[in-house]
Formats: C-alpha cells, sequence, structure tokens
C-alpha cells in the first residue's frame, strides 16, 4: 500500500517523453529529417529554426537509440525530482548549441543529435542534485566532477569514447556537449537556484 | 433473311480478339524486366526534359552523396509489349548499400574528392526530381550527387523482342535471346545547384542462358544476381576512366566549369553520446533507484 502510494507520487515525466517522442518521429520520417536539420546554408539562408530542431535529427540508427536512451534516463531522473524548468533548458540548451556550432565551427555543415541536450540535463540534475542532503548529493557531486573532466579531456584533446566510432558517417562534435553544460548551468543559475524544490531534502 | 455476312463478322471480331489476346499473352510472358530510371525520376511527366543548367561552381574539395534511383517496378515500353515483372533476384538494400560502397571507394581515389556520403533509398521519392535532390542537398550536405540506375531484361522466349535501355543520353538497343539476362547499371554523375550533369558511367553485361525448362526460374535468378554483379564491375572500371577523363576536362575548359577551393571540413557532424556519459547516466540511474528502495 505504501509502495504504491509512493510510486503513484512521482510524477510523470511529460516533457522527456515528448521530447523522446518527437526525436523518433523525426527519425522515422526523412522528410521531417531534412525539414529540421542544422544546415549550415539553409540557416544563412533564413531558415532559422534548424538552429534549435538540428537537435532533433539523428544521422544514423545507433546515433538515435544512444541519444534517446540517455535522454530518457536523464529527463526522466530531472521530471521525477521536480527540478524545474525543464522544457525551458531543453530549448535554451538546444538552441545555444545550434547558435555555437554556427558561430564557432563554420566546417560542420550539417549536425544533428540530442547529446548536448542530454549533457545540459545531467548537468542540471547533478548541479540541483548537490544542493540536497544525504546521499544523492554525494553521488551527484561525484557525477559532475566526472563530468566536468570528461568534458575537459574531450576539449583538451579532442579524444572521446564515442560508441560505434570509426562506423558512423559523421565526427562526433563534442563543442556540442560543453555548450550543453554551460546552458545548464547558466539556467540554474538565473532560474534562481536558491528557490527551494518542493522536494528538497529528499530522494 | 441473310446472316451470314454479320456472323462472319462476329467470328472475324472474335478470332480477331481471340488471336490479339494469344499474342499479347505470348508477348506479355516473353521477358521479365526490372528496371529504374534517372530519366523518370529527374523529369517527371516531361516528354523531352528540356535542361538548362547553369555554370557549375565546384566547390573542392568536393561532398559527393550516392544514391540508388528509386522505383524498380516492372514497365512498359511505347510502342512494345508489356514486360512481366522480373521474378529473379532481387537488389536488396544491402546490395544497393554494398555496390555504393564499392562506388565510394573508387571516388575516394580523387584527390578533388572529400566527403562521400552514401544515402539510403528511403532518402529519395520516386519521380521526386531536383526537389528531391535539394532535400539530400540539405540532409547530407552534398554539392554533387551520383545517381545509380539499374535495367536487367531477361528474355525467355527466342528472339521476340529487342530491348531498349533507355539512359539519360539516349537509348541503347540490344537483341534478345532465349533466356538472355542483359543489365545495365548507369552512374549520373550531377552538381545539384547547377542542375548539370557532370559525367555518366554506364556498365552493361550479358550472361548467356543455359536453363533447361526444368530448373528455369533457379537458374533466372542465379544469371540475375550474375548479371548485376558483372554489370557492377563494368560500371565502376567505366568511372575509373570517366573521373580522370572529367579532372581533365575541367581544368581545360575553364568557361564550363568554376572551381573554389573551400577549407577542409568535416562536413558532418553529430551529437553523439559516449561510453563515460552512459557510465555516469547509468550510476545516476541506480544510485536513485538504490536511495529511493532504502526510503
Amino acid at each position: 500500500m505504501a509502495a504504491s502510494a509512493r510510486l503513484s507520487a512521482i510524477p510523470v515525466p511529460i516533457w522527456t517523453l515528448l521530447l523522446c517522442g518527437v526525436a523518433a518521429s523525426v527519425f522515422s520520417l526523412p522528410l521531417a529529417q531534412t525539414a529540421l536539420v542544422y544546415n549550415r546554408a539553409a540557416i544563412a539562408d533564413g531558415e532559422l529554426w534548424r538552429l534549435v530542431t538540428g537537435n532533433l535529427v539523428h544521422l544514423s540508427t545507433p546515433h538515435f537509440l544512444y541519444d534517446v536512451t540517455a535522454l530518457l534516463v536523464a529527463g526522466a531522473l530531472v521530471e521525477m525530482h521536480r527540478y524545474r524548468h525543464f522544457a525551458t533548458l531543453c530549448l535554451v540548451s538546444g538552441a545555444l548549441i545550434g547558435v555555437t556550432l554556427y558561430v564557432a565551427m563554420p566546417e560542420i555543415v550539417v549536425f544533428g543529435g540530442l547529446s548536448g541536450v542530454v549533457t545540459a540535463a545531467v548537468t542540471y540534475l547533478c548541479l540541483h542534485g548537490v544542493q540536497q542532503g544525504g546521499a544523492w548529493k554525494w553521488l551527484c557531486l561525484l557525477m559532475l566532477a566526472g563530468l566536468v573532466t570528461k568534458l575537459g579531456v574531450e576539449m583538451a584533446f579532442g579524444f572521446s569514447l564515442t560508441l560505434g566510432a570509426g562506423t558512423q558517417t559523421f565526427v562526433p562534435v563534442p563543442v556540442s556537449h560543453v555548450t550543453g553544460a554551460v546552458a545548464a548551468l547558466l539556467l540554474f543559475v538565473l532560474a534562481g537556484w536558491r528557490v527551494p524544490c518542493p522536494n528538497r531534502g529528499s530522494t | 433473311m441473310n446472316h451470314k455476312p454479320t456472323n462472319l463478322r462476329r467470328g472475324g471480331t472474335v478470332c480477331l480478339l481471340l488471336g490479339s489476346l494469344l499474342l499479347a499473352g505470348c508477348l506479355a510472358t516473353t521477358s521479365a524486366r526490372n528496371s529504374t530510371s534517372v530519366v523518370d525520376y529527374l523529369y517527371p511527366n516531361v516528354r523531352e526534359p528540356v535542361v538548362s543548367p547553369s555554370i557549375p561552381v565546384l566547390k573542392l574539395p568536393a561532398r559527393v552523396g550516392i544514391a540508388f534511383v528509386p522505383g524498380g517496378d516492372s514497365r512498359s515500353v511505347a510502342g512494345r509489349a508489356p514486360f512481366r515483372p522480373s521474378q529473379g533476384f532481387v537488389l536488396t538494400e544491402a546490395k544497393k548499400i554494398a555496390v555504393m560502397q564499392d562506388v565510394a571507394n573508387h571516388f575516394r581515389k580523387v584527390s578533388f574528392v572529400g566527403n562521400i556520403e552514401i544515402i539510403p533509398s528511403a532518402y529519395l521519392s520516386p519521380r521526386g526530381s531536383f526537389a528531391n535532390l535539394d532535400q539530400l542537398r540539405t540532409m547530407y550536405g552534398v554539392d554533387v550527387i551520383v545517381l545509380v540506375s539499374y535495367d536487367q531484361t531477361q528474355f525467355t522466349d527466342e528472339g521476340l523482342l529487342s530491348l531498349a535501355y533507355w539512359t539519360i543520353v539516349g537509348a541503347y538497343i540490344v537483341k534478345g535471346q532465349k533466356n538472355d539476362t542483359h543489365t545495365m547499371l548507369d552512374a549520373v554523375v550531377y552538381d545539384i545547384p547547377s542542375r548539370k550533369m557532370l559525367f555518366r558511367a554506364p556498365g552493361i553485361s550479358l550472361v548467356k542462358g543455359s536453363a533447361t525448362l526444368v530448373n528455369l526460374s533457379e537458374q533466372l535468378r542465379v544469371d540475375s544476381e550474375a548479371g548485376f554483379n558483372k554489370a557492377t564491375a563494368a560500371m565502376i572500371a567505366n568511372l575509373d576512366g570517366e573521373l580522370v577523363t572529367f579532372q581533365e576536362k575541367v581544368k581545360q575548359r575553364p568557361e564550363e566549369y568554376r572551381v573554389v577551393r573551400t577549407s577542409s571540413g568535416s562536413g558532418r557532424g553529430g551529437g553523439m553520446l559516449d561510453l563515460v556519459t552512459l557510465a555516469l547516466l547509468a550510476v545516476l540511474g541506480g544510485g536513485y533507484l538504490w536511495l529511493r528502495r532504502r526510503g
């Protein structure tokens, strides 16, 4: 009885499911992919939505599966903890990734993938987590340290333990991960990290 | 009343109809054809395509896409009997990708080619024309596309039909013999922004029929696959020559081809997760569940 009451108290991760559903729909519709993918020339021609929607497009089946599975876990954890502004985080990180690639990486003509948004979600989750008490705080702190180290290594050495490396027809773009993490940090600070969450102090 | 002329006329009409049906039946089962057409794909609903390409600006290193023209149904050719659909070897997506990989490997040898993308069939719409090529350009970031089409015919009767391969530059006519398998693969290379055909490389094969009535369908299937393989090899051999010729042509005719050198970029980038992030997520998820269970 108590267990079922506890389960019913967990919120449904609506935004996560919605985002994954949209990504799945886009992946199954080639026409939608061509309309939404980040394409540098098309953006220069005024199709600015591609800066954000490019994150929803995936360039191969493994690419789609890894990204969406990771988003399901990270997004669900954020929403089940009732950390606020998750939808805003997805939108802001997606836009920031698009703009950063456009400004800083002119050699990238076509881009797709949700991994930057996933990195934003993980960072956001850990930043909120370290404010809470108990074991969850220490776990999040450890994860945050691991994430920062990984991003540092990726940027400094251009080394990435990408799944299926060598078999993909595109190059990994670590800048999108760093941008996602920065977007999460900015939103965390700007949205007022001192505002108490409804379930602060518990996991 | 004399009904003789009417009856005769009726009888004649019936005979004529029966004869026509019989003849159509014979002709309809004469050949099996499996084909796709660059002409149908690029110029649908146009009887005589009028092409007015602009001068192509080739950005080097060129980003090249390779795709099979969609289609693959049996077709009838104007003025000839309808072909029955091929019961033979089916050109699967896996086989198409293998052929495209072969073509890609030959393009990689050329200094002016940068990235090469193999484009799955799902991204090409039948009769999609240049609008569809523009979509591919957006999705894959390619400026040049290699369109591969095929046309295979297997004759199962003696010399009743000749065969016309309709290509982007006209038709090849070949004479059919019993159980022969004629195959043509054709790689046509287009510059997408200017709509200009840069060059083409056909590959033709003939597998002589050796089937008997007992093993006819099985042998035709084997011949069909062999025909595709031989035509692919011939096309790739031609492609090597055409690539060299095209390089020379670009150098010799600057008024026809403008060349712009761009910084060599990776072209296509993907935000893909790495093992470290996935491991971190697994620990976080596991930790969350463990802590919840502890209450």
